[in-house]
């Protein structure tokens, strides 16, 4: 069963006037334009491979911080 | 004619738009309104109840974030180490916090993508996958944190645990399923509301606000402490500041309730609210169990039921540890609403579904299975005899510290990328406060990496 006020229409509430086309048209919706695939390069590439290196180096410690019983 | 003409246009694009959107569109039209209110008259209730219309994702995010793990954390803490150097060292992780945040809000308003759907979209689906799993590993460790605080406050009332597991969970589920994104979010900061106890508690227990103010200038760390130990309780505070799932969800809210660049600053206010509300109750919990368990006989290896049976003894007495309970519960209760629908965002950015609060389960089934899941899977972890809970409660927040510079470099990439930021790119002290805090972060893991690696070095 449907609940009301959980999920009421909301053609029942808009005021559909000359407003509320222009509000439609300033807050923009609908579709988004698709994302495009940022370039990784330069500081970027160095910055994923540095971030590569960490993660490893990172969980190698803590494998052996957990392997030693350390806490 | 023409208006008519206008009119069934509209109605037509209304009902051509997807459920979720429609929703938007009218809360949206909502805000709309009251905006237009204000420029005819300006008033004070008006830009309040403005104010109080747009807020929410900040307030709800920091106050998540002071969840069962980070009040059992901060207790222990306390307990551990006094107030001498967590004091300062939490006051200091409010702008730290807010730094963070304050980016997703940007991030969310301008780009109306969710933070998973970003990295996807911009660094490819490699880099995409490994932060949705990395997020959803922590998000599963953080929930089974959330219910041990459930089970552990409901315990003090004579509830068993897996009554009060299924109850965490079902309304977890409830909220999440039957309410749209509007009531969620109201409903979501009713509860947290309840988070607040712990600043009454403090104040009641009277704790010696001479050290306390001392503290601030000193930094005071206990002679005799094991480096080790202290290095992994600061990441265990830092992972419990600072989350990935708390980028992931914030942003997401931002785009489920539809603000808007013209909504920033407002977003802005929201954050810095939570942030102090955040700190506050750190800061309280800390001085809480800092005056009245710190010092007690092996008080350094408390675990949070000796915590409450040594506050039973302090000013606030049996009814004020029975509120520190219920504070427990509701840490763990809203911190799994706010998980669970930061995970449900997520897989559902990534996998490109149906994903909005405002869809119906029956239209949006594996956006909010995709949450739940994890929420019934740490539920059933929290039920099985002899888990390792208070091991998992410090691992996850040193799991979570250790991602979180990975998750702050797509934060920091995204920010600086003018391509899809235009105007509310990062301002260089912006980033040199975030490049500290990525800093801050990788040091602090650092040294942690350091004393397990050479534990007698320090």
């Amino acid at each position: 069963m449907q609940n009301k006020d959980y999920y009421p229409d909301p053609k029942e509430t808009l005021d559909v006037s000359d407003d509320f086309a222009s509000f439609l048209q300033a807050e923009g919706g609908g579709e988004l334009a698709p994302l495009s695939r940022a370039p990784v390069q330069g500081a970027v590439k160095t910055a994923f491979w540095g971030l590569r290196l960490y993660i490893v180096a990172m969980l190698i410690l803590v494998a052996i911080g957990f392997t030693r019983g350390m806490h | 004619m023409a208006t008519e003409v206008q009119t069934k246009n509209i109605t037509n694009l209304l009902a051509s738009l997807p459920e979720d959107q429609r929703h938007r569109v009218a809360d949206r039209w909502r805000v709309h309104q009251q905006r237009e209110a204000l420029i005819q008259r300006s008033s004070f209730w008006k830009r309040l109840w403005l104010f109080l219309t747009l807020i929410g994702p900040g307030i709800l995010v920091m106050i998540a974030d002071n969840d069962a793990g980070g009040v059992i954390t901060y207790a222990q803490t306390g307990a551990a180490y006094g107030i001498g150097f967590f004091i300062p060292f939490l006051i200091l992780m409010v702008p730290v916090a807010y730094v963070v945040q304050e980016m997703t809000v940007r991030l969310g308003a301008v780009t109306h993508r969710g933070h998973a759907e970003m990295i996807w979209g911009r660094y490819g689906p490699f880099w995409g996958a490994f932060s949705l799993f990395d997020l959803v590993v922590a998000n599963i460790l953080t929930l089974v944190t959330e219910f041990i605080g459930i089970t552990i406050g409901m315990k003090m009332f004579g509830v068993p645990a897996v009554w009060s597991a299924l109850g965490g969970f079902f309304i977890v589920a409830g909220v999440l399923l039957f309410l749209r994104y509007h009531t969620w979010e109201r409903v979501a900061l009713w509860v947290a509301v309840g988070n607040l106890i712990f600043v009454p508690l403090a104040i009641a227990s009277h704790p010696h606000w001479g050290q306390v103010v001392k503290a601030l200038g000193s930094w005071h760390i206990p002679a005799g402490i094991a480096v080790s130990g202290f290095v992994y309780v600061i990441l265990a505070n830092l992972g419990t500041t600072i989350a990935p799932w708390m980028l992931f969800f914030q942003q997401s809210s931002v785009v489920d309730k539809g603000l808007t660049e013209k909504d920033i600053p407002i977003g802005q206010a929201d954050t810095a609210i939570g942030t102090i509300l955040m700190g506050l109750v750190a800061i309280a919990l800390v001085a809480l169990t800092g005056s009245w368990v710190y010092g007690l006989s092996g008080a350094g290896n408390f675990g949070i039921h000796r915590i409450m049976a040594a506050l039973a003894h302090s000013p606030i007495g049996s009814v004020g540890t029975a509120l520190f309970g219920l504070g427990l519960v509701e840490a763990g209760l809203i911190a799994a609403i706010a998980i669970t629908a930061s995970t449900s965002w997520a897989v559902g950015e990534a996998l490109k579904l149906p994903r909005s609060i405002n869809l119906r389960p029956q239209h949006a089934l594996p956006f909010y299975l995709s949450g739940l899941l994890g929420t019934a899977l740490a539920a059933l972890i929290v039920l099985l005899p002899h888990a390792p809970l208070g091991f998992l409660n410090l691992t996850v927040q040193v799991v979570a510290s250790i991602f979180m510079p990975a998750a702050m470099m797509f934060l920091l990439l995204l920010l600086n990328d003018p391509e899809i930021m235009g105007q509310h790119v990062n301002r260089p002290w912006q980033n040199m406060a975030a490049f500290s805090i990525v800093g801050l972060l990788m040091v602090a893991d650092g040294l942690y990496g350091f004393t397990v690696v050479f534990p007698h070095a320090l």
